[in-house]
């Protein structure tokens, strides 16, 4: 019993910081039909910025709002200046992702150093919560709540508000959607830096539990590539419980096959890539 | 276009002369000796890469750049941590560069893959990591290495039951490659001759990302853990335990690289009081090599302490030049060459004491069983808590019969009390 439950939270606080990476890229993909491989890379740098700041200023929650910012701003100019140039170009916007990827390593290396480092969480939310004789790491627990308030956020603006259908119009037919006076150009810049935006948050929340180190978003990136395949693409709906289902099929399955790990993360994808392309909540292509 | 023609020609004609009128080396006039050098210089390990070419430039300040009368020249390579490219630039060192000898390779498993190049080519690979059989059952005639990674590991488990009896029942973690299984299976063979059981054995990917579905599945009927971590592992698994509220449920004991100085700062508080085995002491065991070396490593690594993959590069260095003083600088002879690897002593100047040649291509080193402390400013380092000197690879045990059992492996010694 002790077991179910400890791996059922374990998937889903891992899914929970997964949903914030993957649903940046689900959104970008679905509205602009663009792949963005540094988008790995985006979490991995908001980390080191949420870092510097939490360095500087020692308050957590400013670095993790912080460090979400400068991605944020880091993604709107890359949109702006780079990718609405090669709109179209599928392979060569890929291309300029990629190209992204190894810049800002680059840079890492060349403002943090390759020594690896620790962030550390906040007292306050620095125990080990014991609920019902079940002990759960409580930073777990925040991760959680972080990322259902981000969920329930972007529901509302999804919903709720005028520049949500916009966008939600983006996905569902671009031209359909600027043939409706949606000014598309502005959508994407606004999608690509909410997108990015989430990559950093993530990154600053995961600082204190994966750690600081070089290489890390090219290990993490594949997760959110199963999530936006599993969850179809610019899917709400989609992202959250895809991300879920990897959290706990990654769970599980290391808990039940360790030496499959990687078969049992990859299995689901696979499978809905031969029964339902689309992905579990994605429009038909 | 004739002219473009004429032009290509005249470029042509110069090349083929610039050939044949360079000073050419080779053994008539016996140029430079090189030596290459493999390591991770970018992707997850570009931090180990780093510390290593810092003591590759530590060594050169204490040791020169001329051995035995001739000058040496260094070659690095970047394997990015990926075996194959590791066999790549291997061969790229020897066929390209013309290395007398190639020294390196982060992994046990880049170990295993470039050692047949040594064989093939006739030229002598130095395998800087620790993949057990290469001295053991699969030997190879080209092949020296520094370490066998169950090496320090064997003493790791005697230590255990020798100074905490009361820890009966233990948890094996590892990362799942050779050096995980090779490491854990030295400590299980000796913990379990010595009357402990291991109750549970866990091997993880190397770049697992979170490890929360590990620990859940520890057992809770154990008192103690025996913990290998490489590489990233190292900053990702000690948080993530300590958060699990694990750190007074088990006695945990493990790998010398669980601790290394590349992650120790970052590590912080949560490897406080970890114990580990492995051939070098830290950069605070306060031997006068060790700290000589460490003076002059810090030079090239902005104040950072060396760790073990520092210290293995640097000792392997040093070994290298020894061998090579011993045939008076003839490296073209191979052979001669090989043969001097093979039977190297050294008993000054190592940051990690004595190393002696054992005769299966492996050297018997000191052990040092350390725990992580923390000095009055704050900082966290190594105190050593017992030295094992002059360890082979068998530990105690008799080498024919040693090398009547496999290798230590996944499945192997079997574990008996995982019910």
């Amino acid at each position: 019993m002790n077991f179910w439950i400890t791996q059922l939270f374990n998937g889903f606080s891992y899914g929970a910081l997964i949903f914030l990476l993957a649903m940046g890229l689900s959104l970008i993909f679905g509205v602009m039909q663009v792949i963005n491989v540094t988008h790995g890379t985006y979490f991995l740098v908001g980390t080191y910025v949420g870092l510097t700041i939490l360095m500087t200023t020692g308050n957590f929650y400013l670095a993790m709002l912080g460090g979400a910012l400068v991605i944020a701003l880091v993604g709107i100019l890359i949109e702006r200046f780079f990718l609405r140039r090669l709109r179209g170009n599928d392979l060569g916007q890929v291309l300029i992702t990629f190209g992204f990827v190894l810049l800002l390593q680059d840079a890492i290396l060349l403002i943090w150093g390759p020594d690896p480092k620790l962030m550390a969480e906040p007292k306050s939310i620095s125990f080990t919560a014991n609920i019902g004789g079940f002990t759960f790491p409580s930073y777990r627990l925040f991760v959680i709540a972080v990322a259902a308030a981000v969920a329930a956020g972007l529901w509302l603006f999804e919903n709720k508000t005028k520049f949500g259908s916009a966008v939600r119009a983006a996905v569902d037919d671009v031209e359909m959607a600027s043939g409706m006076g949606v000014d598309v150009p502005r959508v994407f810049t606004v999608v690509f830096g909410l997108g990015a935006f989430l990559a950093g948050l993530g990154g600053v929340l995961s600082g204190p539990w994966l750690g600081l180190q070089y290489g890390l978003d090219l290990e993490i990136l594949p997760y959110a590539f199963v999530v936006v395949i599993v969850g179809g693409m610019g899917s709400l709906k989609g992202a959250v419980l895809a991300s879920l289902i990897v959290g706990l099929v990654d769970n599980f399955g290391k808990g039940f096959f360790p030496e499959f790990a990687y078969f049992t993360l990859f299995l689901p994808m696979a499978v809905i890539l031969a029964v339902r392309p689309q992905g579990l909540f994605g429009r038909t292509l | 276009m004739k002219r473009a023609l004429v032009g290509l020609s005249v470029l042509a004609a110069a090349l083929v002369l610039g050939l044949i009128l360079a000073p050419r080396g080779g053994a008539a006039e016996k140029g430079p000796i090189r030596i290459g050098l493999l390591t991770s210089k970018t992707g997850v390990l570009a931090i180990h890469g780093a510390h290593q070419m810092a003591a590759t430039e530590a060594f050169k300040d204490k040791y020169g750049t001329t051995v035995a009368g001739r000058k040496v020249e260094f070659y690095a390579e970047d394997d990015q941590r990926k075996v194959p490219l590791g066999v790549t630039k291997v061969r790229k060192l020897i066929t390209g560069d013309k290395a007398h000898i190639v020294m390196g390779g982060l992994f046990a498993s880049t170990g295993y893959a470039i050692a047949p190049l040594g064989d093939q080519y006739q030229t002598p690979i130095f395998v800087w990591s620790c993949p057990d059989d290469l001295s053991q059952r699969k030997r190879f005639k080209f092949v020296v290495k520094y370490f066998s990674c169950s090496q320090p590991q064997h003493a790791m488990a005697h230590w255990l039951r020798q100074n905490k009896p009361q820890v009966k029942k233990v948890i094996i973690f590892g990362p799942d490659y050779a050096f995980g299984y090779e490491s854990s299976g030295g400590f299980q063979k000796v913990f379990e001759d010595m009357g402990g059981q291991v109750v549970q054995k866990i091997y993880a990917p190397i770049n697992t990302v979170d490890y929360g579905p590990y620990i859940g599945q520890f057992r809770k009927d154990a008192d103690g853990m025996f913990v290998t971590l490489a590489g990233p592992q190292a900053l990702r698994f000690p948080k993530q335990y300590q958060q699990a509220g694990l750190r007074d449920k088990y006695v945990l004991v493990g790998n010398g690289t669980n601790t290394d100085e590349f992650a120790l700062a970052a590590q912080g508080e949560d490897v406080l009081g970890w114990i580990t085995a492995h051939i070098y002491g830290g950069a605070a065991y306060p031997s006068k090599d060790n700290q000589e070396f460490v003076t002059n490593f810090k030079k090239h690594l902005g104040g950072k302490d060396p760790g073990y993959y520092a210290e293995g590069y640097y000792g392997a260095l040093v070994l290298i030049y020894k061998a090579i003083e011993a045939i008076k600088g003839d490296v073209e002879n191979k052979a001669k060459f090989m043969e001097a690897l093979g039977r190297t002593k050294v008993t000054e100047g190592m940051p990690a004491g004595p190393k002696v040649s054992d005769g299966y291509g492996n050297l018997n080193t000191n052990v040092y069983i350390r725990d992580v402390r923390k000095d009055a400013s704050g900082k966290l380092y190594h105190h050593v808590l017992h030295v094992y000197e002059d360890v082979t690879q068998f530990w105690t045990y008799k080498p024919e019969e040693f090398l009547k059992q496999p290798v230590y492996e996944k499945d192997f010694p079997p574990c008996k009390f995982c019910q």
